[in-house]
């Protein structure tokens, strides 16, 4: 027995191309769901990943801003880790995008602070072009759905795939 | 720098504009002007678009409004639920099972453990410490936050239970419980509460550790105040200098009044006796004695019971006393509870007025709904912890002022900042509290 791979999703439903993360999850095919869980988070918290077992592979979906509408960027968690980290020794911490909430690459570097190495996994975004309430997906993000899907069930067959299937 | 006059009298006069403050309730500016020593300005602006959660809920019915006065924080959304709830069941006549009052009270555990487990770990301790933030804090620190993390996740997973999820629970229902946890749901979270606890105490030794920047005076301060309980959901208003009212009657010594320059209502007492502190210092000051035996003895060994009236850097101490206090009550609450024979009572609505004053973990929270003859509600009034405690946070700028105007930049911004945290202004996970700019003319 094989523990499923958790994917947190990011965003908010009700929030144009923020919505796009849970729309590619539902495009996800069967053998595919069967090997993960999907945990909405909205925002990535750092108790999600505290509660990861150390080398447990975790997928991380959220659209972004600042890439090209429908774009797909796949990146390691670690990757993004080093970005804070090196954001931070240049004085220059990541944007919060409120007040009320971390930088996802902040809560990464703290778990990566507590947990004495990177989490484990890999971040899956998809560069969005509005995310205004109540407003639904662009037509560059509706299109990329597939490919954000896509993007998403190789990195859960990379993680599984010396995996038999969970119980 | 200073300048001559013609008259060669210098006039020293220094301006402490801070632009953009975070983790208030809303985004706000400081404006502190000190001339010849004395503090001439010292004003709080809070310039966040209005939020118009009063408006939002007229029309609505009181269940609705439960839900909808939840949105309005993620870290206390506990404390809208009760201060709605109380009022409408106080208007409507309705009796709760006393097991469903137990898991109000409980329910009220988990925000204090979370809300407070937040702020002394994440939010206040960098500054004692000498760090920016929590996050560089846990390089040095990593067992303080490892156990942060570990209490405010008993305190989201205690709402969870009672709530069906971490922020912004669903259950709160006028008259009960939609849903009644079962016994074993929460005998299943008592490790975790007992583990936290231990952690809470250690949490008060570690405070009271902390070099507390000197600051004196004489706050009037004003909380709930329970013949047989520390404050949650019930009680009296109280203050130190003799109000004495029930929880519906806020608004006979108090009332909300517009600041040209800010969208957050200030407070005041209407028999002009000035500001007035809330919160956890002012509980422990006015309802101490109430306190769990353990949050007591935690608070004679800290040697902290008289400084956390006079010096406001101290209330992280009182923050720390309530988190043993939430924890070793829930433990208590859990160790006695009974599925509730009638989790949800049947209620009737009637017109008329329901309000209520609860203890958010930063303070007194005041609702007051006007309910029409259809049982929905025609008129709203939310009076929070943070908007009250504007008035104090300018006065107690101005104490502090005094005290870092021969300190170095840097020293003096960390000072001013570290004071306004210990109100611990509502919400937010950012790092740097104020951007403060000193200008020398």
């Amino acid at each position: 027995m094989t523990s499923r791979v958790p994917i947190f999703v990011c965003g908010e439903p009700a929030r144009g191309d923020d919505a796009a993360g849970f729309a590619a999850v539902d495009l996800l095919p069967a053998d595919v769901r069967e090997r993960v869980e999907v945990v909405p988070v909205g925002q990535l918290d750092i108790l999600f990943l505290m509660d990861l077992p150390a080398d447990a592979p975790c997928v991380v979906v959220d659209a972004v801003a600042g890439l090209r509408p429908g774009e797909v960027w796949v990146r390691p968690l670690a990757a993004l880790v080093d970005r804070a980290r090196a954001l931070q020794a240049a004085g220059r911490a990541p944007e919060p995008r409120s007040s009320h909430e971390l930088p996802l690459e902040q809560v990464l570097a703290l778990a990566a602070t507590l947990r004495d190495a990177p989490p484990a996994g890999t971040f899956v975004g998809i560069g969005g072009a509005c995310f205004d309430v109540g407003t639904p997906l662009t037509a560059p993000v509706a299109g990329a759905l597939p490919a954000f899907a896509a993007a998403i069930a190789a990195e859960v067959a990379a993680f599984t795939a010396n995996d038999a299937l969970p119980c | 720098m200073s300048h001559g006059t013609a008259s060669a009298k210098v006039v020293d006069e220094r301006v402490y504009e801070v632009h953009e403050l975070t983790r208030v309730e809303g985004e706000g500016s400081l404006r502190l002007r000190v001339k010849d020593g004395e503090v001439v300005e010292a004003r709080l602006g809070i310039f966040e678009t209005p939020r118009y959660f009063e408006q939002l809920v007229v029309g609505r019915t009181p269940d609705e409004v439960i839900d909808i006065v939840a949105r309005i924080c993620g870290i206390c959304p506990v404390a809208y639920q009760m201060s709605a709830v109380h009022g409408f069941e106080d208007l409507f006549g309705v009796r709760i099972d006393p097991q469903s009052r137990a898991l109000r009270r409980l329910l009220y555990c988990g925000e204090w453990i979370e809300s407070h487990s937040l702020h002394i770990y994440f939010l206040h301790a960098p500054d004692f410490l000498g760090y920016e933030s929590g996050i560089a804090m846990a390089a040095d620190h990593r067992p303080l936050v490892e156990q942060a993390l570990k209490m405010k996740k008993a305190g989201n997973h205690l709402i969870k239970i009672l709530g069906g999820r971490p922020i912004h629970p669903v259950s709160v229902r006028v008259g009960g419980w939609s849903r009644a946890p079962r016994v074993s749901e929460l005998k299943e979270h008592r490790a975790a509460l007992e583990e936290g606890l231990a952690f809470a105490l250690e949490t008060v030794k570690v405070v009271a550790g902390f070099t507390m920047p000197a600051f004196a005076r004489e706050p009037r301060v004003v909380s709930l105040r329970h013949a047989a309980e520390y404050p949650f959901n019930d009680g009296r208003i109280v203050s130190s200098d003799g109000v004495d009212l029930p929880p519906t009657g806020w608004r006979d010594a108090f009332e909300e009044f517009q600041v040209e320059g800010t969208n957050a209502l200030h407070a005041r007492s209407v028999d002009g006796k000035g500001v007035y502190l809330l919160g956890p210092a002012a509980r422990v000051v006015l309802a101490g004695e109430q306190l769990h035996p353990l949050a007591k003895e935690a608070l004679a060994a800290s040697g902290y019971a008289e400084l956390i009236r006079t010096n406001i850097y101290a209330s992280i101490v009182a923050r720390a006393v309530e988190l043993v206090h939430a924890f070793a009550e829930a433990i208590d609450i859990i160790d006695a509870y009974r599925v509730p024979s009638e989790p949800l009572v049947a209620w009737q609505s009637r017109p008329g007025v329901a309000a209520w004053a609860t203890e958010a973990p930063r303070g007194l929270l005041f609702h007051r709904y006007e309910v029409d003859e259809s049982g929905r509600i025609r008129a709203a009034q939310i009076v929070p912890p943070t908007s009250q405690n504007q008035a104090a946070i300018e006065a107690d700028l101005v104490v502090a002022a005094k005290q870092v105007l021969d300190l170095p930049h840097a020293e003096a911004t960390l000072r001013l900042e570290q004071m306004i945290r210990s109100y611990d202004p509502c919400i937010s996970c950012a790092t740097h509290f104020l951007d403060l700019r000193v200008e020398e003319a």
